[in-house]
């Protein structure tokens, strides 16, 4: 796990360099330290920062860019509350405060090897992107690469380009599905849970990763198994409430787990037994 | 290339029934191909089919009046295609369209029908099979209101 | 340790204590009486101390009484604990200033090394201290805990008496301090004496009592602190059985007894307020009318707030029931996972302070008879 360098709860201003709006509600910032400070900055796929709005206060925001390029820092928001609305209203040459890197990371070296099925759901493809970077920088480490991707409309599809670009590919395999179409839509739709069913995988030489909203997560797992993935070869990137990312406020409990430190990226096995509970 | 009887014995749908019902059903049923863009069902149309695709895409949709269809659901490799055969009056609700070039098993609705009649055990596997689509298809339907990612 | 080294004082020199204390440079922080409870404020001077005064504690109820002596400690637990001093209910952790162009510096908060003497640190306290080190300082290291915990000076105060809510002899973290202190006083009253058996628990606790008046321990004067130590066992009104408490607690997520206590319970935080152990917090962050200056500041939160399990999609424990279940869940089961020991001390605060008297005890009574009623059941079967 890489664990920040400077200390744990002070926050670290670094300059926006591109806004780029992503959909109606989400947009991506890349930001960049001065030289200094972003020389011993790394991070994992899978890992967050704490990112400060000047005055408003702190969000979690997963690094979405990619981890090769880590003075580019790369984070997607969605705008859900006060910290975030503010965020999305910065200027290019602005500041926003970093402390990070925070959280446990997908599981890439285990994956070395074997088939890889990613199963994302709307902001959730946001903490898994640094991973497609990673593995498609090492492609011939992996067999399949297989990404699912559910978005509400086609208009909320994360990434477009990116998407594109990896759809080109023949060593990747895209599907992509959304709740509701558009007139226009040409592509896949319903719920990303039945394409688990299709997904041409290994089910005794593969990994998992799955990050979207908790019951999507649910039902991806439960079709996992029903594939014959064993429960320790999934893994499932958690959300709850994170305060100060150190494991000292509380806010993020999750059974015994500190989502900010043991968390946000569990193997299924782990949390199975808090995984179907409501209100943990 | 797989015989018929052997794609039918394979299909997960049917894993599990005895051989005698699989050859049964496999009388009933024929290979077939549509082209991108032409329709499985109709809505509103006799349904003396249904399907189980072997590859393409299908695209379940609903058209309104005045204005171009909507997908409702894709259906790809593996999956089951229509339940209106089951209950009189047999007519589709919904166009399957497909989206590209599919080829299916077609399965004549009247003779497994009247097998299933005939034969009270070959029915019940069937529709207990045909049930666990129905099932997955109305979770995935719930999850799809539930406006999960919002 | 050094459990062997001590002597004892008599009451009319114990004054010396607190100015030998204040002379090396120790802030002196001890019980003291005010709003009509024991808080632990600085005291000057044994007067501050709450001489003759008692508490009479149960679920949901606490008052004071006089005593007809002139105890110096003759209380139990106070409404507030220690970690008020070594984690403040609220501290900044930085200033931010805006530089032109859209930018900022930060300046983090630089916490001073504090001189604390506690004075009268009860064996369950002690042990919330030693519980509350590992949260602080035993991963990241909190800067403004650390600055206060290095340099505190423990007096501790063994229990002469216990109270109806008290449980600490359950929990093993009490009523005598046993390790972790620099001296601990045990209080001697009858007809022939006031006087106060002391224990040396470290170097520092050593040079301390070299320099008070005092004179050797003598066998009489450990069997004294003995029989006052089985006596406060004896009047412990309360017990907790932590037999399988953890692995209990973690299977049992959909026991109806959570929905029975949510009932009840006001989800108002008294108890996590009270409690020595809990930890949580949050922050908050605020600038001046200009806007060009911002700080954050971080206090104590509670589990039991709605806003605590805020994320994106909404709360993620909005039940009471949830919510108390975290709690005692946290406390005595997951606690243990986290940070290899209990949360509770059995020193009965949160009973003491619930303002509907749900008492912990009884609930965990409740599991386990539930429990063990199940296994009965399985056997006969």
């Amino acid at each position: 796990m890489i664990a920040p360098t400077q200390a744990p709860m002070v926050t670290t201003p670094w300059t926006i360099t591109r806004i780029e709006k992503e959909t109606e509600d989400t947009f991506t910032l890349d930001l960049k330290a001065s030289e200094v400070e972003a020389s011993p900055y790394r991070f994992e796929p899978g890992q967050f920062n704490m990112l400060y709005v000047f005055g408003v206060g702190e969000a979690p925001i997963s690094i979405s860019g990619d981890p090769a390029k880590p003075k580019r820092l790369r984070h997607t928001t969605r705008i859900v509350g006060t910290v975030t609305r503010a965020m999305g209203a910065l200027r290019k040459g602005e500041s926003i405060g970093i402390r990070g890197p925070y959280g446990s990371s997908w599981p890439l070296e285990q994956a070395k090897g074997k088939d890889v099925i990613i199963v994302s759901g709307g902001i959730g493809l946001a903490p898994l992107r640094p991973a497609l970077h990673k593995l498609l920088a090492h492609r011939q480490q992996y067999r399949r690469i297989i990404l699912l991707y559910g978005a509400r409309t086609p208009e909320d599809i994360l990434y477009n380009k990116h998407l594109e670009k990896w759809r080109a590919r023949f060593d990747v395999e895209v599907y992509i599905t959304v709740d509701r179409a558009t007139r226009n839509w040409r592509g896949n739709v319903g719920v990303v849970t039945p394409l688990v069913k299709r997904a041409p995988f290994h089910r005794d030489n593969a990994i998992a990763m799955i990050c979207g909203p908790e019951i999507m997560m649910r039902y991806a797992v439960q079709e996992l198994r029903t594939r014959g993935l064993q429960a320790e070869d999934i893994y499932v990137s958690i959300e709850r409430n994170m305060k100060c990312a150190i494991g000292h406020c509380g806010h993020c409990q999750y059974g015994p787990a500190f989502t900010c430190k043991d968390g946000p990226v569990f193997r299924y096995d782990k949390i199975e037994h808090l995984f179907n509970l409501v209100e943990i | 290339m797989k015989e018929l009887s052997q794609l039918i014995a394979d299909h997960p749908l049917f894993e599990g029934i005895p051989l005698e019902y699989t050859e049964a059903l496999t009388s009933c049923a024929q290979e077939g191909e549509y082209g991108e863009g032409s329709f499985l069902t109709l809505s509103g149309s006799s349904a003396e089919t249904f399907f189980i695709i072997l590859e393409g895409t299908v695209s379940i949709q609903v058209q309104p009046p005045h204005n171009s269809p909507i997908t409702i659901l894709t259906l790809g490799e593996g999956d089951t295609l229509g339940w209106s055969w089951i209950f009189p009056p047999y007519a589709w609700h919904f166009d399957a369209h497909a989206t590209s070039p599919t080829k299916v098993i077609a399965f004549d609705a009247e003779s497994v029908r009247e097998k299933c009649d005939q034969d009270h055990e070959l029915g019940y596997k069937l529709m207990k099979r045909i049930a666990q689509v129905m099932l997955d298809r109305l979770v995935a339907t719930r999850l799809q209101l539930l406006d999960l990612y919002g | 340790m050094r459990n062997n080294s001590g002597g004892v004082i008599q009451r009319a020199d114990i004054g010396q204590l607190l100015s030998v204390l204040t002379e090396k440079g120790y802030i002196t922080i001890g019980p003291t009486l005010r709003d009509n409870t024991i808080v632990y404020d600085e005291i000057e001077s044994v007067q501050d101390l709450p001489i003759g005064w008692t508490d009479i504690q149960a679920p949901g109820s606490y008052r004071l009484i006089k005593r007809d002596d002139e105890a110096l400690f003759a209380y139990n637990t106070a409404p507030q604990s220690w970690k008020r001093y070594l984690n403040p209910p609220r501290i900044r952790l930085w200033k931010a200033q805006r530089t032109e162009g859209g930018g900022f510096t930060v300046d983090p908060e630089d916490y001073a090394p504090s001189k604390y003497a506690f004075i009268g640190v009860r064996a369950c306290e002690l042990k919330a201290i030693l519980i509350q080190d590992k949260v602080f300082l035993g991963g990241y290291k909190d800067p403004c805990y650390q600055s206060r915990r290095e340099g505190a000076f423990i007096v501790a105060v063994n229990c002469t008496q216990a109270n109806e809510t008290c449980f600490c002899a359950s929990m093993n973290s009490g009523p005598k301090a046993e390790s972790d202190y620099d001296l601990a006083l045990t209080e001697i009253i009858d007809e022939q004496r006031h006087e106060f058996v002391v224990e040396c628990g470290s170097e520092r606790g050593e040079e301390i009592l070299k320099e008070l008046q005092h004179r050797p321990v003598e066998a009489e004067d450990s069997q004294r602190v003995d029989e006052r130590i089985q006596e406060t066992i004896s009047q412990m009104g309360r017990s907790m059985d932590t037999h399988r408490l953890q692995s209990l607690l973690a299977s049992q997520p959909n026991h109806p007894r959570w929905e029975e206590v949510a009932e009840r319970c006001l989800s108002c935080a008294n108890c996590t307020m009270a409690c020595p152990t809990c930890f949580c917090s949050t922050v908050e962050d605020v600038t001046d009318l200009t806007g060009d200056h911002a700080e954050r500041w971080r206090q104590w939160d509670s589990c039991f707030t709605m806003d605590f399990t805020y994320i994106s999609g909404g709360h993620v424990r909005s039940s009471v029931m949830s919510r108390y279940r975290q709690w005692m869940t946290h406390k005595l089961s997951t606690w243990h996972d986290q940070f290899g020991v209990s949360g509770c001390v059995g020193c009965g605060r949160c009973i003491t302070w619930c303002p509907v008297g749900i008492d912990i005890t009884e609930e965990v009574a409740a599991f386990q008879n539930s429990h063990s009623q199940k296994t009965t059941n399985s056997v006969e079967k």
